[in-house]
């Protein structure tokens, strides 16, 4: 009798141990997104910390992912067009080879800045939902934005969201 | 003769947990950002390839188009 209470009670605190090991997002993941340390194509240290202040488009990308490939070169065209008002977008890349990551950005000539991040860093941390997934970070380093793959109506949100913002300025922080 | 009962329950028990446990950690979802090596061309199945070739074969003979779908021939199906 005894052992007929314990296996559902044994099987339920199996599946919770097995859910609570799962990574999950933190509520607001700015913090970590801005902290986190990566490297540059060229080799070094590098965060999002460095571009304190701008409102930034963080892309999670990969080689081996089609849709971020025709993704970034529109990306890469919107950064040149807000880098004068204070945005920029930043690849980051999930590659687990950066020479895959740095051969792209060559062969297409990307002038967006890009970082090399790996799978099991904030790809990993964030238990990102899809390839790519974009962030869009304000002046005070709080998300506002999370797009999922790159469909048309995604990024025209996320243009959108980046122009309102750079039309925020000098309204202040929480404005 | 209770004592072998509760053997055998104890030991249903732990077949259960280990089961259990074994069935959990199957459970294995492969995350987005996890699937460099399912992208990788060498896991596409090059039998569907073959497959596509050899109906085309067979449907361009069956229906004198060799060549319909833009490859050469003379529509004898010989090529």
């Amino acid at each position: 009798m005894m052992e007929r209470k314990l296996i559902p009670g044994t099987l339920v605190v199996a599946t919770l141990v097995a859910v609570g090991m799962s990574a999950a997002e933190p509520a607001d993941p700015g913090p970590l997104l801005m902290n986190h340390a990566m490297e540059s194509l060229s080799g070094e240290a590098a965060s999002l910390m460095d571009f304190e202040g701008e409102v930034l488009v963080v892309n999670f990308w990969a080689s081996w992912c089609a849709p971020c490939l025709r993704e970034l070169p529109i990306l890469d065209r919107w950064n040149e067009n807000w880098r004068q008002a204070g945005a920029r977008v930043v690849a980051v890349s999930i590659d687990q080879k950066a020479a895959n990551a740095r051969t792209f950005v060559a062969k297409q000539g990307l002038s967006l800045t890009v970082l090399i991040d790996g799978p099991d860093g904030l790809a990993r941390q964030l238990d990102l939902p899809a390839v790519p997934t974009t962030y869009v970070i304000d002046r005070n380093g709080r998300v506002v934005l999370r797009i999922e793959g790159s469909g048309e109506k995604d990024l025209e949100k996320m243009r959108t969201m980046v122009e309102s913002l750079l039309g925020d300025v000098g309204r202040g922080p929480g404005a | 003769m209770m004592r072998i009962t509760n053997r055998t329950g104890r030991g249903a028990l732990l077949a259960c947990v280990l089961a259990a446990c074994g069935a959990l950690a199957g459970c294995a979802t492969v995350k987005p950002y996890e699937k460099e090596h399912l992208a990788d061309h060498l896991m596409t199945n090059p039998m569907e390839e073959m497959a596509a070739m050899h109906e085309l074969k067979w449907l361009e003979a069956r229906e004198g188009s060799t060549g319909g779908v833009g490859g050469t021939g003379g529509g004898c199906a010989c090529k």
